[in-house]
C-alpha cells in the first residue's frame, strides 16, 4: 500500500497544511505528493520540467484536485490528465471549496470519478478526507495498466 | 078691401118671381126651362154665354136647337120617359157624356140635370146645365199625365176597383189594363198582406189625406208571374163625379231598396272603416263642434268618443295654435277644395286629454251635406316618425361627416358629400363631373388596374391613398371602395368612403419611433443589468471560494490547536479556542445563505408542474436523517402547482427547516404542510407548534439578516426567510406569517399557478 502515491494537486500552503494532517488523522499513511499549481501536477505525471526523468509508469493511486489554481485551473489540468491514455483512467477526486453547479457539472463532464466539497468545518473535512482515502485507495478497483 | 090683400099678393109675388129671376139670371150654370112641347120659355144669362145665342131669340126654339143632331132623338124621348117618372129631378146621362149644340156649330160636353115642375096644368121641365168642356180637357189632361207618368198610377174607386191604370202599371205588374179594370185592387197585393189592405183602404177612405201608404211598413206588389216587388205606394183622394176615387202612386222601389241596401253595406263599411282606422277622424260641423270622433282618435287624445262629441275641436289642439287653426278651416269651407293636406311643411300638433302635446300629420276634407258644411280631418301621430326622422337626420348629419363620394367606374364624380367638401376642399358643384383621381392627385399603393381588378372580383377594395387637397396638402387617406351593380350585374358605380389617417399615421409613426427608443433603451438596460448581475455571479463565485478558504484554515487550525495541543492548554484555552471553531462554522453558514439567496436571486426559472408534497416529503426525510427527534409531521397529498422546483425546494426547506428547528425543545413537535382556500385563492401554510415569535416584529421577519431569536435559542443566520421571500415573489406570489409566542407559528404562501398567466 505504501507505495501507492496520492497526488495533491492543491496551491494553498494552508490547505495544503490542514489536508495533509487530515490525511494523517485519517491514517492514510501513502505518500502524498503535492504540486501546487497545474503545471507542476503535469510535470509530475509526464516526468517533466520540475520532474523530469520520474519513471512515468509508477503513476499516483488517486488524484486530490483543487479548481482554483493558478496558471493552469484545475478543470483545465483534468482535461489534460484524461486527455493523455497514459492518465485518463487515473481517479481524480475534485476536491474543492466550490460547490458551484457549474463546477460540479463541468467536473463530471470532464471525467473526474468524483467531487467532493471542502468542508469548512475541520472535523467534516477529516471525515471527508478519511473516507476518499479510504474509499479510493482501499476499496476501488483500479483500472489494471494496458 | 080686396084690391088691397090682391095687391098685396101680386107685389109679394112680383118680388119673389124678381128675386128668381134675379138668382136665375146671376147663375153660373145655363138654366134652360122647357115647356111640355120642348119650347124654351126661359133661358138664362149663363145660357146666353154658354150657348152664344141670345135669350129673347132662344125664347120659343125648340130645346133641340141646342143638341146635336145625334142626340136630338134620344134625348126627346128621355125628356118623355123622365116627365112620367115624376122624380122631380135627377143627373142626366149618368156616365154617358151628353154634348151641347153652340150657336157657332161647335159642340162641347156638358154635365145637366133636369127638373120637372106642374104649373098650371102645364109641366115644365128645367134643365141646369155646366159646360164640362174644361173639364173634360182637364180630365183629358190628368188622364195624359197619368199616362205618360214614370210611376205606376192606380185609380181606385171607394169599392176597391181598379177604375184606371197607366201604362207604367202594365209594365210595372206584367198585366195589360184589361185585364185590370174592374178588378179589385187586392189582386196586385200578395197574398199574405189581402186580408188587411181592405181594411186600410176604408181606413183612408175615412180619412182621406194626400199621405204616403204604410208608414213604417215595407209594401210589395204581386205581379202576374207570382213574383214581388218592394214600392212605394203615394195615396191621392179624388172626388170625381163618379165617386171618390183613390189615386195610389206605386212606385217601383226595387232599385232604390238595392240601392239602400248597398247603401246600408257601404255605411255599415264605412263605420267599419271609420272604427277600425289606425288614423284619428274627426268630422266637425260649421260650428266646429266634434261630431264624429273614430275609435282610434279616442285612443289618440284619450278621450271618450262620447265625450268627445259636442266638444269643440280647439278642445285638441294646443292652446297657442287655436286661434290660427279656427281661421284655417274657416277659409278652407270657403275655397271649396274637397280635400287637402294641413300645414304643409309646418308641424301640427295635437293636445291629449293628458296635457301631452304631440306631432301630427293632417288632411282635411269637407263636404257639404242638407245644407250644413261638414269638415273632417285625418290624423295620424307622428311622434314615432318625427322621432326616427330626427335620428334619420342625426345620422345623416354623422353620414356626412364621413368623406363619401360616389363615382363611375371611369372615375367621374357623381356624387360629392359634405364630408368630402370639408375634407378635400372642393365644393360639390366644383368636384361633380371631374375625375377623382385628377381631382385629389391620387397616388396608389400599386397600379390602379390592379386595384380596379380587385374591385371587380371582390366588390370591394380597401387600401391607403393618398390625396392632395384643394390646398396642396397631402393627406394619407383609408380608403374603402364599394362597387354597385346594376340590374344586370354590370359594374355601374363605385361608393369611395374616405378617412382621412394622416395624423394616424403620422401618430403611429411617432409611437413607432418611441417603441423603438423605448426598446432601445430596454435593451441597452437589460444590458446594463445583465452585465451587473454577470458581476454579482462572479463575485458570488468568489465570494464562495475566497471567503471560504481563510475560514476553512481558521477552522482548520483551530482544530488542530485543540487536537494537538490539547495537554497544553487550560480549560478556558480550550474554551476560546471552541469559540472560534464556533464562529467560523456560523461565517460559513452565512455564506452559505447569502450565495443562496443571490443564486435565488438572479438565476432563470424553469416552470414545470411540480408536487409540493413531494418535495416537502423529501424535506422531511433529509432533516429525520440528523436527528432522533420524534416529529409528528403531516403534509397534505397532492399538492401539485406549477413553478421552478429547484427555487421551491429551497423555499420548503428553509420553511420546514425552520419549522424543524423551532420546534426542537418541544416535547411533541407538530409541522403541518397544507394548502387551505380563501375567496377561491390558493392558500399554502406551514404550521408548527414550536416557539413562534412576537407579532409586534412580523414586519422584521423577512428582512434579511433579521433575526428574532438570539443564537443562543435557535441557530440561524438570518437570511433563510428573506430567501423565502425572493422565491415566492419570483413565482409571483405573496408571504406573510402569524405567531404567538411560546405557542407556535404558520408561514403563508401564495403561489401565481403560471400555467394560468
Amino acid at each position: 500500500m505504501e507505495n501507492k502515491v496520492i497526488l495533491l494537486v492543491e496551491d494553498n500552503p494552508r490547505d495544503e497544511a490542514l489536508t495533509l494532517r487530515a490525511l494523517k488523522k485519517g491514517n492514510i499513511v501513502n505518500q502524498v505528493i503535492v504540486a501546487h499549481d497545474g503545471v507542476e501536477a503535469m510535470d509530475y505525471l509526464f516526468g517533466t520540467g520540475t520532474y523530469s526523468g520520474r519513471d512515468i509508469t509508477e503513476m499516483p493511486q488517486l488524484i486530490l484536485l483543487d479548481l482554483k489554481l493558478p496558471r493552469i485551473d484545475g478543470l483545465q489540468v483534468l482535461q489534460k490528465i484524461r486527455a493523455d491514455d497514459r492518465t485518463k483512467r487515473l481517479p481524480v477526486v475534485i476536491f474543492t471549496s466550490s460547490n458551484e453547479e457549474e463546477d460540479v457539472i463541468n467536473g463530471y463532464k470532464l471525467g473526474a470519478n468524483s467531487y467532493v466539497r471542502k468542508p469548512v468545518d475541520f472535523e467534516q473535512f477529516a471525515e471527508a478526507t478519511k473516507s476518499l482515502g479510504l474509499y479510493w485507495l482501499v476499496l476501488n478497483l483500479v483500472a489494471p495498466p494496458d | 078691401m080686396e084690391n088691397d090683400g090682391h095687391k098685396q099678393a101680386e107685389a109679394a109675388l112680383r118680388e119673389s118671381q124678381a128675386r128668381l129671376v134675379g138668382i136665375v139670371d146671376s147663375a153660373m150654370d145655363a138654366i134652360i126651362t122647357v115647356d111640355g112641347e120642348q119650347r124654351i120659355v126661359l133661358f138664362n144669362a149663363a145660357a146666353e154665354r154658354m150657348f152664344l145665342f141670345p135669350a129673347d131669340e132662344a125664347i120659343g126654339q125648340p130645346l133641340e136647337r141646342f143638341i146635336p143632331e145625334r142626340f136630338r132623338p134620344a134625348h126627346s124621348s128621355h125628356i118623355q120617359s123622365f116627365g112620367q117618372t115624376g122624380i122631380t129631378t135627377r143627373a142626366m146621362a149618368g156616365a154617358r157624356a151628353i154634348y151641347g149644340l153652340r150657336s157657332d156649330g161647335k159642340e162641347f160636353p156638358l154635365e145637366a140635370s133636369i127638373s120637372q115642375v106642374e104649373a098650371g096644368g102645364q109641366k115644365l121641365y128645367t134643365v141646369i146645365m155646366r159646360d164640362v168642356s174644361e173639364r173634360h180637357l182637364a180630365e183629358e189632361r190628368f188622364r195624359q199625365v197619368i199616362e205618360g207618368a214614370p210611376n205606376g198610377m192606380v185609380m181606385m174607386n171607394s169599392d176597391g176597383r181598379i177604375v184606371m191604370v197607366n201604362t207604367q202599371i202594365e209594365k210595372s205588374f206584367g198585366y195589360s189594363r184589361d185585364e185590370l179594370i174592374g178588378q179589385s185592387i187586392e189582386m196586385l197585393v200578395p197574398a199574405r198582406f189581402r186580408d188587411h189592405h181592405p181594411s186600410y183602404r176604408n181606413g183612408f177612405l175615412a180619412d182621406p189625406t194626400t199621405r204616403p201608404m204604410g208608414s213604417g211598413r215595407d209594401l210589395y206588389g204581386l205581379r202576374k208571374d207570382g213574383s214581388e216587388f218592394p214600392v212605394e205606394i203615394g195615396l191621392n183622394p179624388l172626388e170625381t163625379p163618379q165617386g171618390r176615387m183613390v189615386l195610389g202612386t206605386i212606385v217601383d222601389i226595387t232599385e232604390r231598396k238595392l240601392a239602400e241596401q248597398k247603401l246600408l253595406r257601404s255605411q255599415k263599411q264605412l263605420v267599419n272603416v271609420i272604427g277600425t282606422a289606425m288614423d284619428a277622424i274627426i268630422t266637425v260641423d260649421d260650428d266646429q263642434r266634434v261630431v264624429l270622433f273614430n275609435t282610434a282618435a279616442e285612443r289618440m287624445f284619450l278621450f271618450p268618443t262620447d265625450e268627445a262629441i259636442g266638444q269643440p275641436l280647439e278642445r285638441f289642439i294646443p292652446e297657442r295654435f287655436r286661434p290660427a287653426h279656427s281661421s284655417h278651416i274657416q277659409s278652407f269651407g270657403q275655397t271649396g277644395i274637397t280635400t287637402r293636406t294641413m300645414a304643409g311643411s309646418r308641424a301640427v300638433y295635437g293636445l291629449r286629454a293628458d296635457g301631452e302635446e304631440f306631432p301630427l300629420e293632417a288632411s282635411i276634407s269637407q263636404i257639404e251635406s242638407d245644407g250644413q258644411k261638414l269638415y273632417t280631418v285625418i290624423l295620424r301621430d307622428i311622434t314615432q316618425r318625427k322621432r326616427a326622422e330626427e335620428e334619420l337626420k342625426e345620422q345623416s348629419r354623422i353620414l356626412d361627416l364621413a368623406p363619401v363620394l360616389i363615382r363611375e367606374i371611369t372615375g367621374r364624380i357623381l356624387l360629392w358629400n359634405t364630408g368630402a367638401e370639408q375634407m378635400y376642399g372642393w365644393t360639390q358643384d366644383e368636384a361633380v363631373e371631374k375625375n377623382v383621381h385628377t381631382l385629389l392627385q391620387t397616388e396608389f399603393p400599386r397600379p390602379l388596374e390592379e386595384i380596379k381588378a380587385r374591385l371587380l372580383a371582390y366588390g370591394q377594395w380597401r387600401g391607403e391613398l393618398v390625396h392632395t387637397t384643394r390646398d396642396g396638402k397631402r393627406l394619407v387617406v383609408a380608403s374603402t371602395w364599394v362597387l354597385h351593380r346594376d340590374g344586370q350585374g354590370k359594374p355601374k358605380a363605385i361608393l369611395e368612403i374616405n378617412n382621412d389617417i394622416t395624423e394616424r399615421r403620422r401618430a403611429e409613426e411617432e409611437v413607432r419611433r418611441l417603441n423603438e427608443e423605448l426598446e432601445q433603451r430596454v435593451a441597452d438596460r437589460t444590458a446594463q443589468l445583465e452585465a451587473a448581475n454577470k458581476e454579482l455571479e462572479a463575485f458570488s463565485y468568489s465570494v464562495s471560494h475566497d471567503l471560504r478558504a481563510p475560514l476553512r484554515h481558521i477552522n482548520g487550525f483551530s482544530q488542530a490547536l485543540l487536537e494537538d495541543y490539547e495537554d497544553k492548554l487550560d480549560e478556558i484555552g480550550k474554551d476560546y479556542l471552541r469559540q472560534v471553531l464556533d464562529a467560523s462554522r456560523e461565517m460559513a453558514q452565512l455564506i452559505d445563505d447569502v450565495l443562496q439567496l443571490a443564486r435565488v436571486t438572479r438565476s432563470e426559472m424553469r416552470r414545470e408542474a411540480i408536487n409540493l408534497s413531494e418535495i416537502a416529503r423529501a424535506t422531511v426525510t433529509e432533516l429525520r436523517k440528523g436527528t432522533t427527534r420524534s416529529v409528528a409531521v403531516s403534509i397534505e397529498e397532492d399538492l401539485s402547482t406549477h413553478g421552478d422546483k429547484r427555487l421551491l425546494r429551497i423555499m420548503l426547506n428553509n420553511l420546514i427547516g425552520n419549522a424543524w428547528k423551532f420546534t426542537s425543545k418541544r416535547e411533541r413537535a407538530e409541522i403541518t404542510f397544507g394548502r387551505e382556500n380563501r375567496d377561491g385563492q390558493n392558500i399554502y401554510f406551514v404550521r408548527d407548534n414550536g416557539a413562534g415569535f412576537n407579532m409586534e416584529y412580523v414586519d422584521k421577519l423577512f428582512g434579511a439578516f433579521q433575526r428574532l431569536h438570539s443564537g443562543e435559542q435557535f441557530e440561524g443566520t438570518g437570511i433563510g426567510l428573506a430567501t423565502v421571500q425572493r422565491i415566492v415573489h419570483r413565482h409571483g406570489g405573496t408571504v406573510w406569517a402569524e405567531g404567538e409566542v411560546g405557542n407556535g407559528a404558520t408561514f403563508y404562501f401564495t403561489l401565481a399557478d403560471f400555467k394560468e398567466l
